[in-house]
Formats: C-alpha cells, sequence, structure tokens
C-alpha cells in the first residue's frame, strides 16, 4: 500500500530543484511550447525530408502533452491536500416529480417520489466518504407512506486497482437499478416493476466489502452485509419488505457480489458500449431491526444476469433473476420456495441533430418499449397454495425528453396483467427527474 | 391459468428482432467510432505508441468502466475539451477515481472531443 501524496512524488520526480509543493511546471511547458514554435519556423522553410528537426519537434510536442498530463494531476492532487477545507466537500443530488394516473378507481395522484442529498468528503487522495440521504413522498409521519432514509453512507480506503476497500451503508450490487437509479439513468416515469418486487430498489446493506477491477475490461464488487428479515416476506411484494432500514441485525449475515465485463475496452465494437454483468446474493433471513431476530430458519440465494448494450442512438439493456428461499413453508405469509422474473427494454434516442441549437443544444429525446414478466410465485412450498396476483406481466412504452443531459421529462403508458384474472387498470405516469 | 396478453409473443420477438437488426445496422452505420480506440486517437494525434498512448488507452478504459456504472454513457463529442475538464474535476471524487486515474481519463476525452470536431 502506497500512501505517498502523489503531488510529493511527482514534483520530485520533474523539478528535484523546486521547493516542496512549488510545482512550477507551467511556465517550462510554456517555454516548451515557445521552443516548439521556434523550430517550427525553419523547419517548414527548408521542407526537405527527412528533416530531423520534424522529429525534434514532434519529440517536443509529446513532451509538452506529458507535462500537460502532470499538472493537471498535481492541481488536482493539490487541491484536494492543500486548498480550503470546504474544497474537499462534494455535494449532488437527484429527485423525482411524477403524476400517476390509473384507468377507473385506481388513484390519480402527484407524488414527489423522491428528493435526495448526496454529500461526500475526500480526508486524502486515497480515503473517502459518500454518502446519500434521501426523503420518499414529501411527508414523513407515522401514518403516511414517506420515510426518510440514509441509502448509502461509507467510506471508500483506494489502495491499488484491483482491491480497495468499502466500509458503511452499500447499495446491494444486484441487478442495473438498485446501483443506477437516477432518474436520467433510466427510461421510464417510475423504476421497472422488476426492480420493484424480484431485485427490490433501492436496497441497501451495512457492511464491509472489496472492489477493484481485474484488468481493464473486469470489474467486481465483494460485500459481506447485513441480512434480510425473512419474516417480511410475501406472495405478492416476494423479498422486498425484507430490507432492514434501521439498525440491521447482524445475525445472519449475507455476502453479495457481482462481476462486470466490458468487451468494448480494447475493441471498439460495432460504435458502442456494451456492458455484461452477473450478480449474486446468499444470505440467512433470521435478521431484523435492533437485533430482534424474528427466529426464522432459512436463507435466500440469488443468481442474476444484466446487460446495457448502446450502440449508435439505440439503447438496451435487460435483467433476469432467479431466487430461492429455503424454509418459504415456515415464514408463512403465502412466500414462495422459489421467485423468477425478467426484462428487456429497447429505446432509440431521436432528437435531430439540427435542433441541437440555442436553449436546445444539449437537449436530446428518446423513446422506448419495455417488457417485463415476473412472478413472485414462481414455486411454492409443498402443501402451500399459489397466489396468481404474483404472477404479472407489464409492456411499457413511452418516451424521455432530455432538457439538459441531467434534467428530463418523461411519459408513458402501462399494459398489465396478472394470472388472476382480473383486470389491473392501465397507468398513465408523467414526470420529471434530475440529478446534479 | 393466465388470461392472453395480446402479441406478447409476437412483440416479444419484434423488440428482440429489433435489437438485433437495428443494432448491426447502426453498428455497420456507425463508421467511425464514438468512443474512439487509443490507438485510432494516437494514431490521428501522429503519436507513435509508448506513454501517450497508454494513457489514452486508460483514460478509455476508465470511461467505459467507471463513468457508465452509475449515469448514462456520455460520449466524448457531447463536450468540448475545456468542458471536460470541469466535469472530469466534478466527478472524480464522486467516483473515488485517483487523482492519476482522473488525468488519464480527462486526456482521453479531451482527445476524442477534439478529434470528433
Amino acid at each position: 500500500m502506497n500512501t505517498e501524496p502523489r503531488s510529493n512524488r511527482s514534483c520530485s520526480f520533474v523539478l528535484p530543484f523546486l521547493p516542496h509543493g512549488k510545482c512550477g511546471l507551467l511556465p517550462v511547458a510554456a517555454v516548451l511550447a515557445l521552443f516548439v514554435l521556434c523550430l517550427g519556423g525553419p523547419a517548414r522553410a527548408q521542407e526537405s525530408p527527412p528533416d530531423p528537426q520534424d522529429l525534434k519537434i514532434r519529440e517536443l510536442e509529446k513532451n509538452v502533452g506529458a507535462l500537460e498530463g502532470r499538472i493537471d494531476a498535481m492541481d488536482r492532487t493539490m487541491a484536494s491536500l492543500g486548498g480550503s477545507w470546504t474544497d474537499n466537500f462534494t455535494l449532488g443530488g437527484y429527485g423525482e416529480m411524477h403524476a400517476n394516473f390509473g384507468e377507473g378507481s385506481a388513484p390519480d395522484q402527484f407524488d414527489i417520489h423522491r428528493l435526495v442529498a448526496y454529500v461526500g468528503y475526500t480526508f486524502s487522495d486515497w480515503i473517502r466518504f459518500s454518502s446519500e440521504v434521501e426523503i420518499e413522498h414529501a411527508f414523513v409521519s407515522s401514518d403516511s407512506g414517506g420515510e426518510i432514509s440514509i441509502e448509502q453512507a461509507y467510506l471508500d480506503f483506494l489502495l491499488s486497482d484491483p482491491v480497495n476497500i468499502r466500509f458503511g451503508r452499500v447499495l446491494v450490487p444486484v441487478g442495473i437499478t438498485n446501483r443506477k437509479h437516477e432518474p436520467p439513468t433510466f427510461y421510464g416515469v417510475e423504476r421497472p416493476s422488476f426492480d420493484r418486487v424480484i431485485v427490490p430498489t433501492t436496497w441497501f446493506a451495512d457492511g464491509i466489502g472489496t472492489f477493484g477491477g481485474l484488468g481493464p475490461s473486469l470489474k467486481y464488487e465483494l460485500y459481506l452485509v447485513s441480512g434480510l428479515d425473512g419474516s417480511q416476506f410475501s406472495a405478492v411484494n416476494g423479498i422486498r419488505d425484507g430490507r432492514i432500514k434501521e439498525r440491521a441485525s447482524l445475525h445472519e449475515p449475507a455476502v453479495t457480489g457481482r462481476l462486470d465485463f466490458f468487451p468494448f475496452v480494447r475493441w471498439p465494437g460495432p460504435g458502442g458500449f456494451l456492458r455484461l454483468g452477473a450478480s449474486a446474493y446468499y444470505g440467512g433471513v433470521d435478521n431484523g431491526n435492533e437485533g430482534k431476530n424474528p427466529g426464522i430458519d432459512g436463507e435466500v440465494r440469488i443468481l442474476s444476469g444484466d446487460f446495457e448494450y448502446t450502440v449508435s442512438k439505440f439503447d438496451f439493456r435487460g435483467a433476469v433473476a432467479h431466487e430461492r428461499i429455503h424454509g418459504a413453508k415456515e415464514i408463512g405469509n403465502g412466500t414462495a420456495s422459489g421467485i423468477f422474473g425478467w426484462y428487456l427494454e429497447g429505446g432509440y434516442r431521436l432528437f435531430p441533430g439540427s435542433w441541437k441549437k440555442g436553449k436546445l443544444a444539449k437537449s436530446d429525446a428518446g423513446v422506448f418499449a419495455r417488457y417485463e414478466d415476473f412472478d413472485t410465485q414462481h414455486r411454492m412450498p409443498d402443501g402451500v397454495a399459489k397466489n396468481p396476483a404474483g404472477d404479472r406481466r407489464e409492456w411499457t412504452f413511452g418516451a424521455n425528453f432530455y432538457l439538459t443531459p441531467t434534467l428530463v421529462a418523461k411519459g408513458d403508458v402501462q399494459f398489465r396483467d396478472d394470472a388472476s384474472g382480473k383486470d389491473l387498470p392501465t397507468l398513465v405516469n408523467f414526470g420529471i427527474g434530475w440529478q446534479f | 391459468m393466465r388470461k392472453p396478453f395480446p402479441g406478447m409473443t409476437t412483440m416479444i420477438l419484434a423488440l428482440l428482432a429489433a435489437t438485433g437488426v437495428v443494432g448491426g445496422l447502426s453498428g455497420c452505420a456507425a463508421g467511425k467510432a464514438s468512443i474512439p480506440t487509443a490507438d485510432a486517437l494516437g494514431a490521428a494525434r501522429g503519436l507513435s505508441g509508448g506513454t501517450d498512448t497508454a494513457a489514452l488507452r486508460r483514460g478509455r478504459a476508465i470511461l467505459v468502466t467507471e463513468c457508465a456504472t452509475c449515469h448514462r454513457l456520455f460520449l466524448p463529442a457531447e463536450y468540448s475539451p475545456e468542458q471536460w475538464g470541469g466535469i472530469v474535476k466534478r466527478m472524480a471524487t464522486r467516483a473515488s477515481l485517483s487523482g492519476e486515474q482522473a488525468v488519464d481519463l480527462e486526456r482521453y476525452l479531451k482527445a476524442a472531443s477534439r478529434a470528433a470536431k
């Protein structure tokens, strides 16, 4: 582990005669640039190949480029180490407001769904703190659906490319949306229903783990975290209500992790971006708030795969997950022993380039279609009846209009169906979301 | 039993077909890579390999593996080289990038943005 400040290393390597912390590379770069210009004149005048001065110019250009890079690095490191203490803070956030309309007797509502603040602090160039605090549904009381929660609060210890340590409250790294849930990052007003009941978002847990890169195109995360509360599992919501948001019991912790492969890191592919991910979760379910455990003998195991593919103006993504719950019969509540679901989404960004000027210079727009098939009653324990309302399918069609890359207006319509035979109301949703 | 969901199979097949066909066609049509490789950028800048190309290669890898983990992939051409400087400075902390990683990323984005003009 090397904890030596990078600025000192860089300064002493480039200009060892300068006082500590005084990296006067900008003048050097300027002089070199001037030298290059001076050499350039005669070089152009004599046009006789091969001209050794051309080679010299090329060499000096490379040196200037390298020096620019070093200056950037030192500026950044010195800003984080030697600047005002306020420079070490990182502030940000995201939010989304929705208007939901349902066919028939389904409720129509305006919902300030999420308002989130990020606060981060850089202790040194290898120790960083990150947090995410969220208010949901605008109002919090004992009889409202609103909540305030800390969704992320962790310290990163950046040791090396392949091994870094993360400690605190982290996002369970399963699926796509749980880790990437800011409104401008996904199509549709609401998150996919798959990401509500199959891989419940936002799903966080408390613990410790490691993350890093295993080569330029392979990344991993691996954590030992607090587990789920199996007593809250149910027939229609699956494992969703088993998330522990307050003081999580550490009675039966879980292991979770993921691998992401980026095949186009070295190969440009068809001009696009492709990520292939696999994730897993395994742990006991005898956990509760404040260490009060429900006394359930059971385990949950999740295996999931997902992908994201962007090529030209097309965006595709999809995820699949299978969950196996041991002890489902003892848990009760109609809990299934097997849960399964998947979704596939395709989008096309159609904003004409000729419209990208003036106030719309950074605007974009896209249309999408998403199909979801998910069943929280996929496999039942012996003697437990299946609830057909858990077996659902959804089509969502809609559009995103990005006023700027991080401010988006959305609209969609959702056609839903389940195996119960009831007519589920069609939903129409409008929303606006942002990230900063 | 599930009640039939009109056209479901047809629509899934259509979506899958559209994914393949459109992806293939747009790949052919894309021509110039939107995330150019370091070698292509190096060749355009007259670099003969070595440190500069290696730095660009590292920067491209960071763009693909780190940036798109938390938000959509912004292409180098979407911002000017000057704008990328401020963006990387702001986002590097949030993404837990080291100082060297941030420099490599910024150099790649600036070079690719210039090349796209």
